[in-house]
């Protein structure tokens, strides 16, 4: 250790607070080294200054102050337990009133959580339940495309039970209900979009379809629709139907049933 | 009851029991009131804030926690003196009037060339928080750990602190000579 080392611990030195290695270290080293002597001894002469300072008596008065501090305390003490005592009847209601503030609070702030935690619940659930819906149309519309008939025929089952499918679905389902290969899809298709026949798009697409249409079957399917959706501008290619020598008789009869419903 | 610690003595007031801190005056009020005097140099500021001690340590039994009493008792003391000097600093002039003559009168007594004094000197010349320091530790004989409880630190910091202050301590004393 060098002497700024040892400087540094002579205070623990002379508290002896030093293991015996040090201690010894800096016995040696203060025989040695005057200036490190220098500084041990003005250590010494402070902390003997100090241990001869001796403690100021405070003057009575301290002791005097006290206790009529003391007296007043007790005083006041006892005072508030007669207090409490003698208005316990009079703070009856009072405690009363603060347990039911109390229980309002409790219940009141129940119901709030309650509340706020539905409302971001419900939201949530709207959240979902848009995702779902979108999540659906987007598989409805490429299941609708699919190369199996079943697949499609599911496709459009899928579809009816939109409550308001978007434009695309519709497009989808009428694209279907005219071109589709399967009759069996065909039907379907027209069958679903008999549901959303608040649409004038879809009405339109009926009526373009029995005037095309070539299987007796959706024929007749198309005569039924149109004739339930009151859709009077079916009439002209109904009549033309009745006329036609192609159409097979039991399209005509469906038409001779449903034409008069719709005029 | 005489045979009581502190700390058991503390807890009976603190369950309004307040005649058990006359005992703990007795053990107290001269210790904390040398810390005080030599804090502030001043028997009356000294006695007043003693009494607000036992004050506050009545009106906040309630908050006495179960730890070391010397250290709560010391903590109440350091924050009303503290209070204290934050006022006096903030007063006009008028104090500095009263510390310069009291300065005057500490330089008559130097010349009756007593290391005690000299050592008072020299104290009023560390910055407020070392002279506690060195107070606490080397005149109270307060323990590093206890100090620490005391001003909110570590042992480690508090001994290195107040090995500092008491170089400082030494180097302004041996100024004045």
């Amino acid at each position: 250790m060098n002497c700024k080392q040892i400087e540094e611990k002579l205070i623990d030195y002379l508290d002896n607070n030093l293991d015996q290695r040090e201690h010894e270290t800096i016995t040696v080293h203060l025989k040695n080294c005057d200036s490190c002597k220098e500084s041990i001894q003005e250590l010494k002469n402070i902390f003997d200054g100090i241990d001869s300072d001796y403690e100021e008596l405070p003057s009575t008065s301290l002791k005097k102050g006290f206790e009529e501090m003391l007296k007043q305390e007790k005083e006041l003490l006892q005072e508030s337990k007669v207090v409490s005592l003698h208005n316990s009847s009079k703070n009856h209601w009072k405690t009363a009133l603060q347990i039911a503030a109390t229980i309002v609070l409790i219940v009141s702030s129940y119901f709030y959580g309650k509340q706020q935690n539905n409302a971001s619940f419900s939201k949530e659930m709207a959240v979902l339940e848009k995702e779902k819906v979108q999540l659906k149309q987007e598989v409805t519309i490429s299941l609708i495309e699919n190369e199996s008939a079943s697949k499609r025929l599911q496709a459009v089952n899928y579809a009816e039970e939109f409550e308001k499918p978007g434009n695309e679905i519709l497009k989808a389902l009428i694209n279907k209900m005219f071109y589709d290969d399967h009759i069996n899809v065909r039907l379907a298709a027209a069958e679903a979009l008999a549901k959303f026949s608040d649409s004038e798009m879809v009405r339109k697409s009926f009526i373009n379809a029995l005037e095309t249409e070539k299987d007796p079957g959706m024929q007749i399917e198309l005569i039924q629709i149109l004739v339930s959706i009151q859709e009077k501008r079916a009439v002209p290619s109904m009549e033309k139907l009745l006329q036609n020598e192609e159409t097979p008789n039991y399209v005509k009869d469906q038409v001779a049933i449903g034409l008069p419903n719709l005029i | 009851m005489k045979n009581l610690t502190d700390e058991e003595l503390m807890i009976l007031v603190s369950n309004d029991n307040l005649d058990m801190m006359s005992i703990l005056f007795d053990r107290y009020h001269i210790r904390i009131f040398n810390f005080l005097l030599k804090m502030t140099r001043d028997r009356d500021i000294s006695q007043d804030i003693t009494q607000e001690v036992f004050y506050k340590a009545i009106k906040y039994r309630k908050s006495y926690k179960k730890g070391k009493f010397s250290s709560w008792i010391y903590t109440i003391a350091r924050n009303i003196f503290s209070d204290h000097y934050q006022r006096q600093k903030n007063k006009d002039q008028r104090l500095d009037e009263i510390e310069y003559k009291v300065e005057r009168q500490e330089i008559d007594t130097i010349e009756k060339v007593e290391i005690k004094e000299q050592l008072n000197k020299a104290l009023r010349e560390l910055n407020p928080s070392d002279r506690e320091l060195v107070i606490m530790n080397r005149y109270q004989g307060i323990k590093y750990q206890e100090i620490a409880e005391i001003t909110g630190s570590t042992a480690g910091a508090v001994k290195t602190k107040v090995h500092r202050a008491i170089h400082k301590l030494k180097d302004c004393y041996l100024q004045n000579i």
